[in-house]
Formats: structure tokens, sequence, C-alpha cells
């Protein structure tokens, strides 16, 4: 139970860290609040891809 | 202005360095401490780098575990001390690996997204201060005057 929620932790973290290092490299010049506007839609989507495919997995699991 | 191959040298061994002598230092320490804060969170997980076979015929060959060194090894300074008790010996294992750990692979795979990470960097210091992106510089210049 503990291993699957430090998995589960670890992904969320490592996709927002991804996405904000992902958007400050893209475009550095950017003024702050523009990227923190992509680096919040970027998280936002890759998260969502990641709970559907957590649910996918879980409804999966239970079939 | 310092060449062009040292300050990507420079980037790869401390991620964000190309950003910080372009004058982008606070994005760059961002940078530096989005990376290695990924990279030392791998390291408690006492994850690690090592070199994968690379003979063809082994049976310890492996395309994965290859792609995973090479993308690790993206994040050239912390990947080196990483790998230094593989090519120096056990009195250089400054860092605390430990295959039987259960978040070992986990720790590895944190590693393996720093490597990741510092390549977005490399490429786009690479790209905006050097390659086809030098003019977005000029403008996001001329813009704030």
């Amino acid at each position: 139970m503990m291993s699957g929620l430090y998995f589960v932790t670890s992904l969320i973290i490592l996709t927002l860290v991804l996405a904000g290092v992902y958007s400050l490299a893209q475009d550095p010049f950017a003024a702050r609040e523009r990227l923190l506007r992509q680096w919040l839609r970027r998280s936002l989507k890759l998260v969502g891809v990641l709970a559907g495919i957590m649910l996918l997995a879980f409804f999966l699991s239970r079939v | 202005m310092k060449s062009k191959w040292l300050v990507l040298g420079l980037s790869w061994l401390v991620p964000g360095y190309g950003f910080f002598v372009h004058g982008l230092r606070r994005r760059a320490l961002i940078l530096f401490l989005a990376i290695e804060g990924t990279f030392a969170l791998g390291c408690m997980l006492k994850g690690g780098v090592f070199l994968p076979e690379f003979r063809w015929g082994h049976e310890g060959f492996n395309i994965v575990t290859l792609l995973t060194f090479f993308t690790q090894m993206f994040n050239g300074g912390g990947a080196i001390l990483s790998l230094l008790p593989e090519l120096a010996g056990r009195r250089w294992a400054i860092l605390p690996y430990d295959e039987s750990y259960c978040f070992a692979d986990l720790g590895s795979f944190y590693l393996l997204v720093a490597g990741g990470l510092n390549y977005f960097v490399l490429m786009s210091t690479y790209d905006h201060f050097y390659g086809r992106k030098r003019s977005l510089r000029a403008e996001a210049e001329e813009s704030t005057k």
C-alpha cells in the first residue's frame, strides 16, 4: 500500500517538475505570467492523462 | 563571450549554466534546483547510474538499460558522481546507492528524469543562444525596452 503511494506521488511530482522545466526551456525569454500559465496548462494536461491511465488500470485490475 | 562548446560542456556538468552565463540568472537557478532536486530525491531513494552491457551478443545486453544509461548521462555532474564507484572503486561511493533497497528502482527513475530534463535545457541553451532561435532573444530584449 505504502509503496503504491510512493509511486503515485513520485509520478505527480515528476510530472509537475517536467512541465515546469519544459516550459522554461521552450521559452526562456517569456514573461513570468506567461510561463506560469503554460506550466499550469501543461501540468494539468499531463496529470489528467496520468489520472486517466490510473483509472483505466484500476478498472482493468477489477475485471 | 565564452566558446559555445565550453558553455554547452559546462551546462552538461552543471544544469542551467548556459542560462546563467547568458544573463538569465534567476531562471538558471530555478532550472538547477529543479534538476538537481530531482537528482537528490533519486539519490535519497538510493537509486544509481550504472554502466550497461555494450556487447551485442552478451546475455546482459538490453536496449532499455542502454537508453536509460544514455538519458541518465545527460545530467553530467550528478551522473559522473553516481558512476564513480563503478569507475574508480567502492571507496568513491559518495552517493547512497543500495540495490537491495525497495525503492532503488524508483530512485534510478528519478535520475533518469533528471537526465531527461537536462537534455531539454541543453537543447534549449543551444537553440536559444547559438542556434535557430537566436533571433527570439533580440526580439525579447527589444520588447522589454
